[in-house]
């Protein structure tokens, strides 16, 4: 896939980058939050990596997976160009403050992403332009697929079982 | 102490050490169904054999003590086919039940198949057949079929217990586990051998058929059948407890508990009060808790001569509960009299199960403070008519004598998980949840805290004694500002001084000694 | 004690954007589309800001088809997802449920056989099929051709049957299962395909001379709902929609799962970006379909379906009734799930509408951690105001339709 993104990432932002794998092929790179928006730019504009689709972006929530944080954003990027190369970015989020810039500046079609992952996880993001519920309704208590949140939960414009 | 390498990881520990415990210690698992820590070790089911560098053959873990120098391999591709071998053995004549089977779900046979085997039985011959249904008294059953043959039940009576009801008769592949002529299990402790059973040959009549065990939810907290404060784990279901554990504690109960703590579950789930009730010409009637509580204020503001309200604390209750009626007496009845009472004694048998039917009469005591009555004070206080109101907490009382006088109290005013008699002879009753219901902390009789924690939701419109005790204090013109049962610990911690320095995070699952009492060594026999 | 009280009535939030003055005093109308609305499949609610017939600005609202997919799939076992998977498009279900397990297999590191694979593949291009047809059909009845919409019900009801024969179900399908299927084809299955598929040629041919050289239909198409490529990269675009302006990205083609490297078709491809050119890609594709099917059936040998391995696939129910290992083998899987290691891996095909993508966590139980489903129309309608702003009300019809929006897809 783009072990090439990974390595071009290591040099370019050093001790940024968390961590790198490689796990079942899908290349990953965890990175710093501080940076994201830098790195998003950089892996399209870099004339090797050239990665210039945004395929997908959303939450997962770690709370019970032993990790030093509580919520992963994810990012998978493509390259159509010659490429065709995939990478996969993780910018690991405290449960305290969970937030991280917006990429909508840089990717416009990460808006609903950005929005559903706030909808569903609480993860604020910086600078969004119209960060607000997508999936939910506006009046919906808390965030549903955070792992604290009951799946049997009812809230009262669902309305309670019979 | 001997260092040896088990699967390259080095450890050091103490001679005498077995493999199996010290690879436990590095977090390496070894499957076994015979070993138990708390009996003694025969190594005959052979499934923790283990490959050791420069021995002829494989070594069970569970026997074998550490040499220095010593390089094991838990995992080794030999290791890896004799389990699963053994496993095609131990089920060689296993009958297809796991859907009938109370075990199945927490049973080691299915476990270990998953993790060792997973391979369809390379053996085709006729199982032999075994007695089925063999009810061995103390509502133990046996299924002879299902039986391993690890010994572990047999063990635990010699050991524990001291007696030889059971055995293994006959031969070879015939052999098989049964009671000796005449001989049947005493009801005490034999439901244990229901827990040591790794397998579903050992079922507990009372449990049987009726709940499957993936449902369970498990919640750690203590048995609240007598003073010794047993640990146990509480599964219940939506709302219904289906059976106590006993969970390991060393300082209290090892791992076992009596049959009678063990089945007093059952009273959690019969007669209960699930509504607060007021009586109303003559008859007591459920009201909304508002009510009830302005009743329950009235009845204890009667003016009356300036005679004190007496405030009978429960050793049924939490520490909190005791702590929150005690402030409640303190600061809005004025003049107040304070007592401790719980259920009557029982016949306690040296072993586990100590005379005081009660989880937390020492707790009581404690909160309570100096110059606390007994039920013979509040018995001559009340006979001499010196209380003007009564509320009592709890509602159990220990004797008819102190049951009647009480009940000829007119201002009574009684908190209680159950309809108990005291509580059909109230003025006002408020319905308070049991123990597995809410959180808080029991003080056992050798002065350890251990703390429960709510497991099941409180049935019917019940609520946490502290929480009637913090409703009905709005109710006298004071307002408390408790928001659960650590908050009140907190504050016991500040002003009760046997309590002084302790925080509800740092009772930790083996609870915690206050200060002044000595730990007392394990009791009599092994249990 | 008792619950509290309920709560005081929720304060209504007023969505409405505001409205643009015109210099002239001319009202700017905002008009309702949906969620019930008879050109809607699927609800959604566009509001749309009009002037005279022309569209000022537009706002999708989405989420009435939520429901807890990736929420409910946390509480299942790895198998138990299987329904849900397929109940997020109604449309090419069988195609949901090959994705899915493509990437927990991906996790696992399992392979299946060969038939496995070819099966999917069948099952597959048999469910592009139909998702293309009702695209097409409904697309043509919503700009007032009925009669290509019978037809292409018609071929599709063709298949459906040929679906239900396989898994007893027409929608409702979960005929994969992690590390095989459900059962093999029955007898005398691909024959009968290659009987249908001539008849559902011969649908399409009908449908093909009633609608693209039909001067009404192109009327209505083309130049419609115009989209540039830069404009499909920046929105995560993908399938028919990113093909019609020319890219030949296809998942197929481009990282070949299953057998797709080992059979000859072709990548259709448009050049304007346009409403026609994405009814061009569609045609066209269920002839590729059409060429994949009749490879797969050519190359396609018996064997076994499942990989040889209790763990994964449950034993056969002659083990499960007579020996306590097949017993036990059943009983685990069911209860507590197949063992996924812990990890994380994103599995991804082309489905009719896109890339389709799972993106599955473990932690090392029976249940799933995360599923995160990536349907590929949630990206394309977060660009619809785009396509539609400037142009006439009634192109909405035709643009919207040819996004063939799932809503269970992009709700889940």
């Amino acid at each position: 896939m783009s072990r090439l993104a990974l390595e071009k990432l290591q040099t370019r932002f050093g001790p940024a980058v968390l961590e790198t794998h490689s796990e079942h092929g899908d290349d990953t790179a965890v990175v710093d939050r501080g940076v994201i928006l830098d790195v998003v730019r950089f892996l399209r504009d870099d004339p090797d990596l050239q990665f210039n689709m945004l395929i997908d972006l959303f939450g997962v929530d770690c709370l019970g997976r032993h990790r030093d944080h509580r919520f992963e954003v994810v990012y998978h990027f493509y390259s159509l160009g010659q490429k065709k190369h995939r990478v996969r970015i993780k910018c690991p989020l405290d449960a305290d403050d969970p937030t991280i810039d917006s990429i909508v500046s840089i990717w416009p079609g990460a808006d609903w992403y950005e929005r559903e992952c706030w909808d569903m996880f609480g993860v604020r993001f910086r600078g969004h332009p119209n960060l607000r519920r997508i999936l939910m309704y506006e009046e919906f208590q808390g965030h549903p697929l955070r792992k604290d949140y009951p799946y049997n939960k009812r809230q009262p414009l669902i309305g309670t079982p019979h | 102490m001997p260092t040896l390498r088990i699967d390259g990881q080095t450890i050091e520990v103490p001679p005498g050490t077995t493999i199996l415990q010290a690879a436990k210690k590095l977090g390496r698992k070894i499957p076994y169904f015979c070993y138990h820590e708390k009996l003694s070790t025969p190594a005959n089911c052979r499934q923790c054999l283990v490959e050791v560098a420069k021995a002829p053959k494989l070594l069970p873990s569970c026997y074998t003590p550490v040499a220095d120098g010593m390089e094991v391999f838990t995992a080794s591709e030999k290791v890896r086919d004799f389990q699963r071998r053994n496993m095609e053995l131990l089920l060689l004549n296993h009958p297809v039940d796991c859907p009938i089977c109370d075990q199945a779900g927490e049973c080691k046979l299915q476990d270990y198949y998953k993790a060792y085997d997973f391979k369809p039985s390379r053996l085709n011959v006729r199982p032999v057949h075994k007695p089925k249904v063999i009810r061995l008294g103390a509502k133990v059953v046996l299924d002879a079929e299902r039986c391993i043959l690890c010994t572990r039940c047999i063990r635990f009576f010699e050991e524990v217990v001291g007696i030889r009801p059971l055995g293994i008769f006959k031969r070879g592949d015939r052999s098989e586990l049964g009671l000796y002529p005449g001989k049947e299990l005493p009801h005490g402790y034999a439901r244990n051998v229901v827990d040591v059973c790794p397998v579903g040959a050992l079922t507990s009549e009372d449990f049987r058929f009726r709940k499957r065990v993936w449902f369970l939810e498990k919640t750690p907290s203590i048995c609240n059948g007598c003073a010794r404060g047993c640990n146990i784990v509480v599964e219940h279901h939506e709302g219904v407890v289906w059976r106590y554990k006993p969970r390991l504690n060393e300082a209290v109960n090892q791992v076992w508990i009596c049959d009678d703590g063990a089945y007093s579950y059952h009273e959690l789930n019969e007669g209960r009060l699930l509504a607060p009730r007021v009586r109303r010409d003559g008859a007591l009637v459920e009201v909304r808790w508002d009510e009830a509580l302005a009743a329950a204020a009235d009845a204890l503001r009667a003016a009356d001569g300036g005679r004190p309200v007496g405030i009978v604390l429960s050793a049924q209750a939490t520490c909190e509960a005791n702590w929150a009626f005690v402030r409640l007496g303190r600061e809005t009845l004025g003049d107040v009299h304070f007592y401790v009472a719980g259920r009557t004694d029982w016949e306690g048998d040296g072993l586990l199960k100590v005379s005081d039917r009660n989880p937390n009469t020492l707790g009581a005591r404690l909160v309570a403070g100096e110059g606390v009555g007994d039920a013979a004070t509040l018995l001559s206080d009340i006979d001499a008519g010196r209380l003007r109101a009564l509320l009592l907490v709890g509602g159990h009382l220990p004797a008819p004598a102190v049951e009647a006088a009480v009940g000829r109290v007119e201002n009574l005013v009684v908190t209680s998980t159950h309809e108990t008699p005291i509580a059909r002879r109230a003025r006002v009753a408020l319905a308070a949840c049991a123990f597995a219901e809410q959180d808080g902390t029991f003080v056992n009789f050798q002065g350890r805290v251990q703390r429960i924690r709510r497991g099941p939701a409180p049935q019917g419109r019940s609520g946490p004694e502290w929480k009637i005790a913090l409703r009905l204090a709005q109710k006298l013109g004071r307002d408390f500002s408790w928001t659960d049962a650590s908050a009140l610990f907190r504050e016991m911690a500040e002003n009760v001084p046997a309590f002084a320095g302790l925080a509800p995070e740092s009772i930790g699952d083996e609870g915690v000694l206050l200060k002044g009492y000595t730990a007392e060594p394990a009791p009599a026999g092994s249990v | 004690m008792e619950a509290p009280s309920a709560p005081a009535r929720l304060k209504l939030v007023e969505r409405r954007p505001a409205r643009e003055e015109d210099p002239l005093g001319a009202e700017h109308m905002v008009l309702q589309m949906g969620p019930a609305h008879p050109t809607m499949h699927g609800v959604v609610q566009l509001t749309v800001e009009i002037e005279g017939e022309t569209i000022r600005s537009a706002e999708v609202e989405i989420g009435y088809l939520h429901r807890a997919f990736e929420k409910m799939s946390e509480t299942v076992t790895w198998n138990q997802v299987l329904p849900y998977t397929d109940r997020m498009n109604y449309i090419s279900p069988l195609l949901n449920n090959v994705g899915y397990v493509l990437a927990v297999e991906k996790l696992i590191g399992i392979d299946v056989p060969p038939r496995c694979k070819w099966i999917r593949m069948l099952i597959g291009e048999m469910s592009r099929i139909t998702d293309h047809l009702t695209c097409i059909g409904a697309g043509a009845m919503e700009l007032g051709g009925f009669t290509p919409f019978l037809y292409a019900v018609k071929a599709r009801e063709y298949l459906m049957r040929h679906i239900e024969k396989l898994c007893g179900a027409r929608l409702t399908t979960s005929y994969t299962r992690i590390g095989g299927l459900m059962a093999d084809l029955p007898d005398g299955y691909g024959e009968e395909l290659l009987a249908i598929l001539e008849n559902v040629e011969k649908e399409v041919v009908a449908i093909d001379r009633l609608l693209t050289r039909n001067r009404i239909f192109m009327d209505r198409m083309v130049g419609v709902g115009t989209i540039t490529r830069e404009f499909a990269l920046q929105y995560g675009i993908t399938g028919p929609f990113l093909r019609s302006t020319g890219i030949d990205y296809d998942v197929r083609k481009d990282h070949p799962y299953l057998f797709y490297d080992e059979v000859d078709f072709d990548v259709p491809v448009g050049e304007r970006g346009d409403n026609y050119d994405r009814y061009l890609v569609r045609l066209e594709e269920i002839r590729q379909s059409r060429r994949i099917i009749e490879q797969v059936l050519a190359k396609m040998e018996p064997g076994p379906i499942n990989v040889d391995d209790w763990r994964y696939i449950l034993p056969p129910k002659k083990d499960v009734y007579n020996s306590i290992e097949g017993m036990i083998g059943h009983f685990k899987i069911i209860m507590e799930g197949i063992p996924v290691p812990p990890g994380e891996a994103y599995g991804y095909i082309e489905a009719a509408n896109g890339e389709l993508g799972y993106y599955v966590v473990s932690n090392g139980q029976g249940k799933p951690f995360r599923v995160r489903a990536r349907g590929p129309c949630f990206a394309i309608m977060q660009g619809l105001p785009k396509m539609i702003v400037g142009g006439m009300i009634a192109d909405i019809i035709p643009t919207f339709d040819s996004v063939n929006m799932i809503a269970g897809e992009m709700d889940r």
